[in-house]
């Protein structure tokens, strides 16, 4: 079950599209393309998960790197499922990141 | 559902979960269990690839089985890689979850994901394989918990085999905690019970037992005195108890429910003795699952605690080896950090070119009481010690190190005396000295300009010179207390000259009172013996003369104390 990963970024907003299953075999590619689009030092970091349908641990820990990479960063995650909502409030991750039904403004 | 099995690699992650998918279909549970339950065997299923196989180097299979049991679905993972027991590893603390996420430790969340995702995860492993257990109830746990009209008995064949199966997993398993932790899922899921306490007598207090695994307690440890509690009165009585209402019972305390949100009903607690008749804990399982536990319950679990007893008696034998091992290693990494402690690489200063210094420490123990040290107070001086704690060991190896890190601060802070500088030294060590120890010491200021030294002692062996023509010098020194004895103490320098070419040869007693098998000692007059012998040499040379005629002197005899040699040739500074 492939992990589908589209990202597109300008000067303030990094995006990243997911669709697929997130776990141990797919992050490290997703970590890449964070890697990759952060050093482009965004403000903000827009995941738009609508089409992600399993997330494990994998997943925390690049929101992890994320931020400690650059800890000023906001982090959005775009009509999330429940069950990934579910998941991010056991761990405490909810607060740490915007949970939105919108795309935030550019 | 049969089971599937895979190379042990993260590609296997997509079909592991679309079988648990598909037994969780067949099991009929909701969206949200089912994906609960997907996470927790993920999370688990990840971190045996990783940390069971992959860091560890290994390669193999992981299996997934999944079957309906009752009112519950168990799904099983299987693998062959190292033991990864998700139930001894460390979850995020309620504090480690608030943090910002750019402070979070970026471990534990899986295994506690895993946990949360399904009722029970049990672990074990054995030397063919490790098993990660993963249940979900398939009924709303409200509902099962109302008591049934009548209780539920056990069939004497199903007794039987589960009765074999504890007894074959208890004998492949030889450690103490992952014992622990089968012994009471495994005595939950016999009994038909909801959890499971398993006490041990306290070792160094005897009258005491100690909680080693509580289920829903977490890692909380129970202490109960013999005779108190439930727990304690089985104990002190030795002999089984079995209450169906625990609140009607005036000898249970219902302070661990109210801590723990529990409501116990009914109890069964029976003693666990040895082959010898010793008692070595008690086990205590709480609410039967639709009644109470009945006096068919109370043989089947005596059958369970006569494999217990034999096991856990076994275990602590096991654990007390490991323990042992233990000990060795931390003494192993002791020794590497103390000798980090003393310069080691030689040649040392190689930028000051009036001095040619080589020094060894061999400690009788891994770890040793003597020191030395050397190192420059600014371009036309070097400061030196050598010394040794009046005892061996781990507490000479601390005394040492504290003595070391005094001196070198002390010397550093006012460089221009040495007596003052042991003096402060002394005060300092006779401040922190609960032991009694003490320390023989020569500690110096070397000129190099003129190659004065001016040197001050604090009961340490004399110093030797070797002069170019060969010559031995024996140095009559200006005598001194030994450190960390005596408050207040103040010490008087001496000189002593040495000139270009001039060694000067210091030692500890390791080398004087090195011991042959006859229980002779080596001394000074063999040190000064091999000195004239080996006439003029450079400071490493002189060393390994020493340490060579010691060596054949000594022969079979073990060492008895630690062995520590600095030499110090003064080359003179050109003009």
């Amino acid at each position: 079950m492939a992990l589908d990963i589209q990202s597109t970024a300008d000067a303030k907003t990094a995006r990243i599209a997911l669709s697929g299953e997130l776990d141990g075999s797919t992050a490290p590619k997703l970590r890449e393309t964070v890697d990759k689009i952060l050093s482009g030092k965004p403000a903000q970091l827009v995941l738009q998960v609508e089409k992600l349908t399993f997330m494990a641990s994998a997943g925390l820990r690049i929101l992890i790197f994320a931020k400690q990479k650059q800890p000023n960063l906001k982090i959005y995650l775009v009509k999330p499922q429940p069950a990934i909502v579910d998941t991010l409030h056991k761990t405490g991750f909810y607060d740490g990141v915007f949970v939105t039904e919108t795309e935030p403004a550019a | 559902m049969d089971a599937l099995t895979l190379p042990g690699n993260l590609d296997a992650l997509g079909p592991i979960r679309d079988y648990v998918k598909a037994a969780a279909n067949t099991a009929g549970l909701d969206h949200t269990a089912t994906y609960n339950l997907l996470l927790a065997v993920d999370e688990i299923a990840t971190n045996v690839v990783v940390h069971g196989y992959e860091e560890a180097g290994l390669q193999g299979d992981i299996s997934i089985a999944a079957k309906n049991e009752e009112n519950r679905l168990v799904v099983e993972l299987l693998d062959h890689g190292k033991s990864y027991d998700p139930n001894l590893h460390k979850e995020p603390d309620d504090e480690g979850l608030l943090k910002e996420l750019s402070d979070r430790p970026i471990g534990g969340l899986g295994i506690m994901l895993a946990k949360d995702g399904v009722d029970d995860l049990q672990y074990h492993s054995t030397e063919l394989e490790n098993v990660h257990r993963f249940i979900v109830h398939l009924k709303p746990p409200a509902e099962a918990a109302k008591p049934a009209p009548t209780p539920a008995v056990l069939d004497d064949h199903r007794k039987l085999e589960i009765l074999l199966r504890i007894s074959k997993s208890l004998g492949l398993e030889i450690r103490l905690d992952p014992l622990l932790q089968l012994i009471v899922a495994e005595v939950t899921g016999a009994m038909q019970a909801e959890r499971t306490t398993l006490f041990l007598v306290d070792r160094r207090k005897p009258d005491q037992l100690v909680s080693r695994v509580a289920e829903g307690v977490g890692a909380k440890e129970i202490r109960v005195l013999f005779g108190f509690g439930i727990a304690g009165t089985t104990a002190k009585q030795r002999e089984t108890i079995n209450i169906p209402d625990a609140y009607s019972d005036s000898r249970f305390n219902p302070v661990f429910d109210k801590s723990s949100g529990f409501r116990t009903r009914s109890i069964l607690s029976m003693p666990i003795i040895d082959q010898t008749g010793a008692l070595i804990g008690v086990v205590q399982t709480l609410n039967k699952k639709g009644g109470v536990f009945t006096k068919g319950d109370e043989e089947f679990l005596e059958a369970i605690c006569v494999h217990l007893g034999i096991a856990l008696k076994r275990a602590e034998m096991v654990d007390a080896y490991l323990q042992s091992q233990i000990v060795t290693k931390s003494l192993e990494l002791a020794r590497e950090i103390q000798m980090g402690l003393v310069p080691k690489d030689f040649p040392a200063l190689p930028e000051f070119k009036e001095v040619d210094i080589f020094a060894t420490i061999i400690p009788t123990f891994e770890v040793g009481g003597d020191l030395y040290d050397f190192f420059p107070l600014d371009k036309d001086r070097i400061c030196f010690i050598i010394g040794d704690v009046s005892d061996k060991g781990i507490p000479a190896a601390l005394f040492m190190a504290m003595t070391r890190t005094a001196f070198k601060m002390s010397a550093i802070a006012s460089p221009d005396a040495i007596g003052p500088t042991l003096a402060r030294v002394n005060q300092f060590l006779c401040e922190s000295n609960p032991q009694q120890m003490f320390v023989t010491a020569l500690a110096g200021i070397l000129d190099l300009r003129t190659g004065q030294v001016e040197y001050a002692d604090a009961g340490h062996e004399p110093p030797f010179i070797v002069q170019p023509s060969g010559a031995v010098v024996k140095v009559d020194k200006v005598g001194g207390i030994v450190l960390g004895f005596m408050p207040g103490q103040e010490f008087t320098s001496g000189t002593m000259q040495l000139n270009p070419g001039d060694t000067l040869v210091l030692y500890t007693d390791g080398v004087t009172e090195a011991m042959n098998v006859d229980h002779e000692l080596f001394g000074a007059e063999a040190i000064e013996k091999t000195l004239l012998r080996t006439g003029y040499t450079n400071s490493e040379g002189t060393i390994k003369a020493l340490l060579e005629d010691m060596g054949s002197f000594v022969g079979e005899a073990h060492q008895s104390d630690d062995i520590t040699m600095l030499v110090i040739q003064y080359r003179g500074r050109a003009a």
